[in-house]
């Protein structure tokens, strides 16, 4: 495959051409993901690729809270996300997930936005984002749309981002004080490890020691982000106790079967995902289940 | 506004160990084939290619990449370090001394790599616990040594480096 390369300097020039050239454009950040896929895709393409590298626009890559609202640059790398104070302050579980990203040179590089809109099931960021209900911007030539999260997905490795735009940012309401919230991940070992299995669980607890609301996102079992509804549900309005919370577990194996099917894993996933979902919310409680 | 062109080739500044180095580079170059091929700087290895062994590692402004996943089109303008630069006029480093003092090298091939995950680790944390130095050297790969030589031979060059203070 013959490929250029250009390294517009603002947002703007980088549209302009993505416009120009959508059929064989591709937008390259931390280059993690596209230099391995670049390097074993097949010769011989009739068309030469278009390489637009947003590394050089350097307003793309901040965190910063404003009126309640978390925004992180599409190009800010996980490193700067995993050690953002805004990050550690308002949503640690996100800190957590993205310092759990490959290793530290690949965090050196890869960004927040490359794992969004590379958009593999297993991907770090997203049950904690998810979780946040978090949104995106995304920008073109004929303007910017926000979309949730959620929408965003189509299905493993596919999402409805079109050729000529870019993901600018992504953003949260940060979480109340009262909340608390865990990651928990499950990979083959500790670096450099595809998780197998992750989640991520977002509590509110009122005074009363009763959970008034609840965020459950599983990642790696679902073909693509997701809450579970029936999981948040067994806990909303509970005090958290073992049933309830063995419950709420139970919840989030049956769903991954529902969504994803009985596959030549489930016998080892489904158990495993109650109880990483159970200890999650141990851990999101402050109680520590080991 | 400025219309941008693609490029397939270009002429690209950037620091190599302190000095200003230019190079040509070709789109399909990655920062390794640039340091191993053009610069003959062929202390940096390449493993996997994938970014999965940590043998390429260099500093790029000063934090650790896999060299093999850094396109050279992304290096304009940076500050990059390699193993050759550890050394000063033929006296080793002290994370140097300390990996052969404490026999951290087998085969040798995650050496460099090793050494410059170290090298950041130290620079930003002088004094790291086991823990952190393990986490530091956690996208390196070692096969031979079992990492207890090379975690320990970091502890070791982060007092002696404490001690030249």
């Amino acid at each position: 495959m013959t490929f250029g390369f250009i390294r517009p300097g603002t947002i703007r020039e980088a549209i302009e051409f993505l416009s120009e050239h959508k059929d064989n454009s591709r937008i390259v950040a931390g280059a993690t993901d596209v230099m391995v896929q670049m390097r074993s895709a097949k010769p011989a393409e009739e068309k030469p690729l278009w390489l637009v590298d947003i590394t050089s626009i350097p307003k793309l890559s901040y965190v910063n809270l404003e009126n309640g609202i978390v925004r992180i640059g599409a190009m800010t790398t996980h490193r700067d996300v995993a050690r953002s104070a805004v990050i550690h302050d308002v949503a640690p579980f996100l800190a957590d997930a993205c310092l759990s990203v490959g290793s530290p040179q690949i965090r050196t590089r890869g960004t927040i936005g490359g794992n969004i809109v590379n958009a593999s099931p297993a991907a770090d960021s997203l049950p904690p984002l998810t979780a946040l209900s978090a949104r995106l911007r995304l920008i073109s030539r004929k303007g910017s749309r926000d979309v949730a999260l959620e929408e965003f997905f189509k299905g493993p490795y596919k999402t409805i981002i079109e050729p000529d735009e870019i993901l600018e940012e992504v953003y949260f309401q940060a979480p109340e004080q009262s909340s608390c919230c865990a990651f928990l991940k499950l990979g083959r070992r500790e670096s450099l490890a595809i998780a197998r299995l992750s989640v991520a669980v977002l509590l509110d607890v009122d005074e009363s020691g009763k959970i008034s609301k609840a965020s459950i996102a599983p990642g790696a079992c679902l073909p693509m982000p997701g809450r579970i509804t029936p999981a948040e549900e067994a806990l909303t309005g509970k005090t958290p106790d073992e049933e309830t919370v063995n419950l709420a577990a139970q919840e989030v194996g049956a769903e991954m079967i529902r969504v994803s099917g009985v596959r030549w894993s489930t016998e080892y996933k489904k158990p495993v995902a109650c109880a990483l979902t159970k200890r999650a919310i141990w851990k999101a409680l402050g109680v520590d289940e080991d | 506004m400025k219309k941008v062109e693609p490029e397939h080739k270009k002429l690209i500044t950037f620091t190599v160990n302190g000095d200003d180095v230019e190079v040509e580079i070709s789109s399909s170059d990655r920062l390794i084939d640039v340091l191993r091929n053009k610069l003959e700087l062929t202390g940096t290895k390449e493993g996997c290619g994938i970014g999965e062994c940590g043998a390429c590692t260099v500093l790029m402004d000063g934090k650790p990449v896999n060299s093999c996943l850094v396109p050279a089109f992304q290096v304009e303008g940076s500050e990059i370090e390699t193993v050759e630069g550890l050394d000063k006029s033929g006296k080793l480093h002290p994370l140097q001394e300390a990996f052969v003092e404490h026999t951290a090298i087998q085969c040798g091939f995650c050496t460099p790599g090793m050494l410059m995950s170290a090298l950041a680790l130290l620079r930003e944390n002088p004094k790291p616990t086991r823990e952190e130095v393990a986490r530091a050297i956690s996208g390196n790969l070692c096969r031979c040594t079992g990492y207890q030589q090379i975690i320990e031979a970091i502890e070791d060059a982060a007092t002696k480096l404490k001690a030249l203070e």
